[in-house]
């Protein structure tokens, strides 16, 4: 088993949590939102006084969003370890973590277009605007699907030394709970459950990055269980997993 | 009573101040949702801020004896739910599904009396789009009937529970961890009726 | 069988419960707006709150520091809901 590599891929996803929030905040700036509320005029001349600024910081999101996916790779390895093969749980769990990277960059893709050509009519703009947003805050279903699953998991891992301690199957429902309103956007342009609002903007985001935080530190010591337990089936030449 | 009966009533009292209701972990999930209601709540006020006159004249449209009503309903499956928990440790299984189903009761009443609320207001014309006090009402009551509606779930388990003669220690702090989720969405709405209904 | 079992700590805790509701139903549903009515509501709202957490959720009997975490939360809440009310 390759530790030093397993990690990594756990740093990477940490990793690529504050680069997103560098290339969405800081460098194209959609972060704090734009206003559902803003006008198709306003809309367009955001994105043509930001045009540079935002390119590149879309173009890096879609280059760079799939370096989420070691991350989720461990993931759907531990719940598979748990699971005792690669049963419902842990291939759920690689098929939502396939939709992950493209909650950052397809989202991207929309708004790197909505960005291309500012001499363009107002409402195309603005429509594009909308997809990305739609796309970014609204898609919440598969990775609360996936830490509903990690939550399960948690609870049913019977074995001697669990790789998660019970509290984090309680932290990933606590997730699911605060990220969900984030579906609500495609019915609201104002208020707290428009894509700008606390409901579902800020509590999401600052409860995603608590997870992600709060999941890698968990993934990091599930890699030391499953290292010892595999010296263990070593010691008593077992045959070990070969997942 | 003699040295022995005192010193085991001390001792009793000792080991009981150190139980967890429940297990650890369900009170991350248990204050992590206290706390982010709290934003709910203390971003409910800021909005009041903003339109005084607007949120008191609303609130006046409210059916405050539906939301009176409510609160007593909450309070009374708490109070049934707690006791029923002290049946389970006397190994009165039987009061204790009884309790359980009261509870369970209590809680689709609540269900019933908010549906009939929210008919009742969309049919006077009060749609959450029709001010900012409405959205919040709507909402914030809405989140909270998601969290009746899992309690229930939950209380249906816990019924299913109590049926057993013995709970293993997890199965026990799973109850009891249950039975806090439940007393959670009564404490919430005991805080969400007078900011609603009385304060704004 | 139920009867003994109501006879307990709970039982009067929502006696009490009931009766603080009707309470600040009955001098809170007409104050106007900005008074100190709605304090006292609000302070009311939180000490049930502080019951149901203490005898409901049996905190009473469980580690200091939980039960000191919930009792903050009770007296945090209400002073930032309340100076909302009054400053805001």
């Amino acid at each position: 088993m390759h530790v030093k590599i397993e990690k990594a891929s756990v740093w990477l996803g940490l990793g690529m949590t504050g680069a997103f929030l560098v290339m969405f905040w800081f460098i194209a700036g959609v972060i704090p939102p734009l206003d559902p509320n803003d006008s198709a005029e306003e809309s367009a001349r955001i994105y043509s006084d930001n045009q540079l600024r935002m390119q590149i910081g879309f173009a890096l999101m879609i280059f760079f969003a799939y370096l989420y996916a070691p991350f989720f790779a461990v993931l759907s390895r531990q719940i598979r370890r748990i699971e005792g093969y690669w049963g419902s749980m842990s291939v759920t769990q690689i098929l939502l973590s396939v939709t992950f990277p493209f909650g950052f960059s397809l989202c991207a893709l929309f708004a790197a277009a909505a960005a291309y050509r500012p001499e363009r009519a107002a409402d195309v703009t603005q429509a594009l605007n909308d997809v990305f947003w739609f796309i970014f805050v609204g898609l919440v279903g598969p990775l609360i699907t996936q830490v509903l699953i990690v939550a399960l998991a948690v609870f049913v891992d019977k074995r001697e030394v669990p790789s998660f301690p019970r509290w984090f199957g309680y932290f990933n429902i606590w997730y699911a709970v605060l990220g969900a309103p984030g579906c609500a956007i495609y019915v609201f342009k104002t208020g707290p459950l428009a894509w700008n609002g606390m409901f579902a903007f800020w509590i999401p985001l600052t409860v995603f990055v608590i997870w992600i935080i709060v999941t890698g530190v968990m993934l990091l010591k599930a890699i030391d269980v499953e290292v010892a337990e595999r010296e263990r089936y070593a010691a008593q030449r077992e045959w070990e997993p070969a997942a | 009573m003699n040295q022995l009966a005192v010193r085991s009533a001390v001792a009793d009292d000792r080991s009981a101040k150190r139980h967890i209701p429940g297990e650890p972990g369900v009170w991350i999930f248990l204050f992590g949702d206290m706390v982010v209601f709290g934003v709910f709540f203390a971003t409910f006020m800021y909005e009041r801020a903003q339109a005084r006159e607007l949120f008191d004249d609303s609130r006046h449209t409210l059916s405050i004896g539906i939301g009176l009503t409510n609160t007593l309903i909450l309070l009374t499956s708490s109070l049934f739910v707690v006791t029923a928990m002290r049946a389970i440790r006397r190994s009165q299984r039987g009061t204790a599904q009884l309790l359980l189903a009261g509870a369970l009761g209590c809680g689709l009443a609540f269900v019933g009396f908010k549906a009939i609320e929210y008919t009742a207001k969309v049919s006077q014309g009060h749609v959450p789009s029709e001010n900012n006090f409405y959205l919040y009402f709507y909402i914030l009551t809405g989140l909270h009937l998601f969290h009746v509606v899992i309690g229930l779930a939950v209380l249906t388990l816990l019924l299913n529970q109590a049926r057993k003669a013995e709970l293993s220690p997890t199965r026990t702090a799973f109850v009891e961890g249950g039975a806090c989720f439940w007393h959670l969405v009564d404490l919430l709405w005991i805080v969400l009726f007078p900011l609603l209904y009385l304060v704004s | 069988m139920t009867i003994a079992l109501l006879h307990a700590r709970s039982t009067y805790v929502w006696l009490g419960l009931v009766i603080v509701t009707l309470v600040s139903w009955a001098v809170g549903a007409e104050h106007g707006v900005g008074s100190a009515v709605a304090i006292l509501v609000l302070a009311l709202a939180l000490t049930k709150v502080r019951f149901v957490g203490l005898d409901f959720m049996e905190l009473r009997n469980a580690p200091i520091l939980l039960r000191a975490a919930f009792e903050a939360y009770c007296v945090i809440l209400w002073m930032v809901l309340a100076a909302m009310y009054l400053w805001l």
